[in-house]
């Protein structure tokens, strides 16, 4: 902690030194200028030539507030004034004695303000007028409109693989970091074709930080370049936006994650409150990864029911006969032939016809219905199945079935819900 | 279609309709009030086809989706106060796990000193403490012109949507219950400090794996201005949470600096974040166990060329409790050139080499990011081309692989009459080698559209078709094809126009995926007609 503070001071003090010029290459801080100006609690230099605000991101009293503080280097301040309409007319603005200046005013919906701030010296010396033009528009969309907008243009950029069209709707200030989230999206379309993603929005919250939150119900399908196969999953999601020149551009997300799916780890800031979708995320092959953990098992020599067996709770595997009571010292939960898994302590199984692992959602895996003790139980590839023991919850799906004699080689990937 | 959808359509509809558009009663020149209405219904009728028809994501049959917002505004003596409330109605479960459901409602008033929000409320205090909306009330006592610190209270719920609140069985969750206070000073026009003290407790376990954490965090904010475009700006946070499903207490703290040095010719900005992996964040954004130096420099060589260059370093096991520590090293640079063709006007050329270093922890990865973009117009063609080259390279036989991507489109604008039609082309492909398996896969896609426009009949849409064919190596997987064909058209007919604004939209879409084994095959057919309308 004492380094860390020691680091940020002298970072500190670098940079406020009479020195530390190195970032504007030699440009003198003599000038007439501005220290800093807000538009809306946006900082100046951060927007481009146009800011377009919406009304919910205003205070309930409806007004755009401009502050900023004057800079005259070794004179005085001798005046301030705003223009809103291009030059046309100009308004005085008072200003304290170290130079802060603040002026409010009342927009109208669709109208624009062609801004512009004027600093005098005592010596009559003025900024650059020109550098502070900016556009101001109190924007007509209502919220809702311009969330859906945005969102329609962000998932269609993603499902069209257009990384820098994607790119422009992603912050410089995204929580996960940018660059983390522009590998990972770049390692998602290696990964991904045919993306498709369909939402509807279940909650918008607009702050007056500029900040928009969402929630929204996805349904999505990907292929899987790796292999060949169709994924589909669907489950609730959040996002945070950020308002800068009337464009909302993400600012953070949640597990389970649209965007990123390479990198989720690094990406996802936090997760939905009772997430229950599968968080489908890609492994550092561009295969499917996450949680969904790989058992292999292979039993061989000439013995009479062999099969493989497994343990949900400690993960041990092995062959029956010869392990589970041997050497584990208790039956397996569940035993493996060619066709059927063979319950024992309990568990309970249901099929999930035709749906791979990672589309399974929590929910329909923790939901009791439709779970049975049949023995033998028929699986399959191509399927999944849930499996119910000892109060928790598991899916799993079979990749390789063993053979009706001789060798036994067993293949399932396997995730606890 | 249910009772709850021609309901909720009909009040849509009768709220829009141009008796209720009205600018409402005005007792006194001081109060005055607005209100407005959006509202879209729309019909989805999905028909699927063909053996592999179960890996299809689209609900068959006819399902509806309707969504209406209302908002208003207005003033009563010295208060101002808006409000908006919305909701949302479908039967297509993959739209929504609840058919009725209410999406926002919140109301806000203030007499510009003090402001009380109740409802949906999102204040986000810092990225640390709280950045996530809560389901309750928040008041802001913030006075101008004045040394009194700016002070917001907030209390409620943290639950992702309205249904959760009154706990309905399909979409209920744990019930973290929130509240926060945030005092933030103006110390000097340059300086700004905020401290935020934000706690979170969870209860109502669903299962017996359900965490149920009672965090508290503690936060310092600030942002200061040095000089002229110079910009300091950080947070520190201490978190203290207890967990009762493990039975765990932990403590843990995060810190992030960030300078921005911002005049032409240059931009750079250094970033240092340190976020402890014991650190827990219930209701703002963190990456735990990160730790993250960043420095990015923008330069703007001359008018017609900026250079771009960055550097990433993050790692994790900041206590040491792994078994390793993953580092990664990111640089990348990169020039945007205007007019790189004194002779093409509209010339423009993008190229960047960005490298991802992973190591420790059992990985060791460099991977290498080359990517070319141009952009230019041809006669009445809008070109862009983008050129990528990909080396993925790991040492520990994960993946070893070079990909090649390529896309190119081509677009116009022609007006016959009183239409306009937007003709384009789009190409690409994508290849790659698995060299550790000696396998290739290889995506063709190619996509034609038309967009269209006749202004004098408020009428615009677009149709795509194209195809996506993946070819693959490898003995046991299949190759894949899908067409796609997609219409949108959008009217806005003009006499909705002078009731109220209002669109009427039809899209229709075709996919048909084919594969080498042929019991995966499928077919979907979409149409979807529906009515916006706004006041």
């Amino acid at each position: 902690m004492k380094k860390l503070l020691l680091i940020i001071t002298a970072i500190i003090s670098i940079s406020i030194t009479a020195d530390a010029k190195w970032w504007i290459f030699g440009k003198s801080n003599d000038e007439v200028g501005l220290k800093y100006l807000y538009v809306n609690k946006a900082a100046a230099d951060e927007t481009g030539p146009k800011i377009k605000i919406f009304k919910e991101t205003l205070g309930a009293d409806g007004l755009i507030k401009i502050t900023g503080k004057a800079s005259v280097g070794k004179g005085a301040v001798g005046s301030v004034r705003i223009s809103l309409d291009d030059k046309a007319s100009w308004m005085d603005v008072k200003f304290s004695e170290n130079g802060t200046f603040e002026h409010s005013f009342k927009p109208e919906a669709g109208k624009t303000y062609a801004m512009l701030v004027e600093v005098t010296d005592t010596a009559g010396k003025t900024n650059k007028v020109d550098d502070t033009r900016k556009e101001i528009t109190l924007s007509a969309e209502d919220i809702q409109a311009k969330v859906r907008e945005t969102l329609d243009a962000v998932f269609d950029a993603y499902n069209q693989k257009n990384l820098q069209k994607f790119l422009g709707y992603v912050g410089e200030n995204f929580a996960g970091d940018k660059a983390i989230l522009e590998r990972a999206v770049k390692r998602d379309f290696d990964a991904l074709s045919s993306i498709s993603i369909r939402y509807t929005i279940n909650n918008i919250s607009a702050g007056t930080q500029g900040r928009v939150f969402v929630s929204v119900t996805y349904n999505r399908t990907v292929f899987l370049n790796k292999s060949g196969t169709i994924n589909t999953d669907s489950g609730s999601t959040e996002l945070v936006f950020e308002s800068n020149e009337g464009k909302l551009s993400l600012f953070s997300m949640k597990q389970p994650l649209m965007f990123g799916l390479s990198d989720a780890e690094n990406v996802a800031t936090g997760e939905v409150l009772g997430n229950t979708s599968s968080n489908l995320v890609l492994d550092e092959t561009g295969g499917l990864g996450g949680d969904i953990e790989t058992v292999n098992i292979t039993c061989s020599g000439v013995m009479p029911y062999l099969h493989g067996l497994y343990y949900f709770s400690t993960g041990q595997k092995g062959c029956h006969p010869q392990d589970d009571i041997v050497t584990f010292g208790a039956m397996a939960d569940m035993l493996i032939y060619e066709t059927a898994i063979e319950p024992h302590n309990g568990l309970q199984a249901k099929t999930f016809a035709g749906k791979s692992l990672s589309a399974l959602s929590s929910s329909e895996v923790k939901n009791t219905s439709g779970y049975a003790a049949t023995n033998p139980y028929t699986v399959s590839t191509g399927n999944s199945y849930g499996i119910s023991i000892g109060g928790e919850f598991y899916g799993i799906e079979f990749t390789s079935l063993p053979a009706s004699s001789g060798a036994q080689n067993i293949s399932f990937k396997i995730k606890k819900f | 279609m249910r009772f709850t959808a021609t309901f909720t359509a009909a009040l849509g509809l009768a709220l829009a309709a141009p008796a209720f558009t009205q600018e409402a009663v005005q007792p006194t020149p001081a109060n005055t009030s607005e209100f407005h209405a959006s509202n879209e219904l729309s019909l989805v009728s999905n028909a699927i086809s063909g053996s592999g028809k179960a890996a299809s994501s689209l609900t068959k049959g006819l399902n509806y989706l309707e969504i209406l917002n209302l908002y208003g505004n207005g003033t009563k003596g010295a208060w101002n106060y808006n409000y908006t409330v919305g909701s949302k109605a479908t039967d297509d479960l993959r739209n929504d796990s609840k058919e009725l459901s209410l999406t926002n409602i919140q109301g806000r008033a203030t007499n510009n000193i003090h402001t009380i929000t109740v409802g949906d409320v999102f204040e986000s205090f810092s990225q640390y403490a709280l950045a996530t909306s809560l389901k309750g009330g928040s008041y802001r006592f913030i006075k101008e012109d004045t040394k009194l610190p700016e002070v917001t209270a907030i209390m409620g719920w943290a639950y992702p949507r309205w249904d959760s609140v009154w706990k309905d069985p399909v979409t209920r969750t744990i019930n973290r219950q929130a509240a926060g206070l945030r005092v933030k000073e103006n110390i000097n026009g340059d300086l700004w400090a905020g401290l935020s003290a934000v706690s979170a407790k969870d209860t109502g376990r669903l299962t017996a794996t359900d965490a149920l954490y009672d965090a508290r965090n503690y936060t310092l904010d600030f942002n200061y201005i040095p000089m002229p475009g110079l910009t300091v700006a950080g947070e520190h946070s201490m978190s203290d949470y207890d967990e009762a499903t493990g039975a765990t207490s932990e403590k843990g703290k995060a810190t992030r600096i960030e300078l921005v040095g911002d005049a032409d010719p240059s931009r750079v900005s250094l970033e240092y974040e340190n976020v402890e992996p014991d650190f827990y964040s219930a209701l703002g954004s963190a990456s735990p166990d990160r730790r993250k130096i960043k420095t990015k420099w923008r330069y703007k060589y001359t008018k017609q060329i900026t250079f771009t260059s960055g550097l990433l370093w993050y790692r994790n096991n900041l206590d040491g409790t792994k078994t390793g520590t993953t580092s990664n090293w990111k640089p990348e640079i990169s020039a945007a050139i205007k007019k790189p063709f004194a002779s093409r006007p509209y010339s423009f050329a993008d190229l960047s080499y960005k490298f991802d270093r992973k190591y420790g922890a059992g990985s060791s990865g460099a991977d290498h990011y080359l990517n070319g973009n141009y952009r230019d117009r041809f006669g009445e063609l809008d070109s862009d081309t983008n050129l990528g080259y990909t080396l993925y390279r790991t040492k520990t036989g994960v993946r070893d692989a070079k990909e090649v991507n390529f896309n190119t489109s081509l677009n116009s604008r022609h007006q016959v009459k009183a239409i306009v039609l937007k003709p384009s082309v789009n190409l690409g492909t994508w290849y790659s080698k698995d060299e550790l398996a000696d396998e290739t896969d290889k995506l063709y896609e190619y996509s034609l559209g038309l967009g269209f426009e006749a202004p004098e009949t408020n009428l615009a849409g677009d149709l795509r078709l194209g195809q996506n064919m993946l070819r693959k190596s490898a003995s046991g997987t299949d190759d894949s094809d899908k067409f796609f064909a997609a219409l949108n058209t959008y009217w806005r007919p003009k006499l909705m126009a002078k009731l109220n604004d209002s669109t009427i939209f039809l899209r229709a879409g075709f996919n048909n995926y084919s594969f080498t084994t042929t019991a995966r095959n499928f077919r979907e057919k979409s149409v979807t007609v529906g009515i916006n309308t706004a006041f």
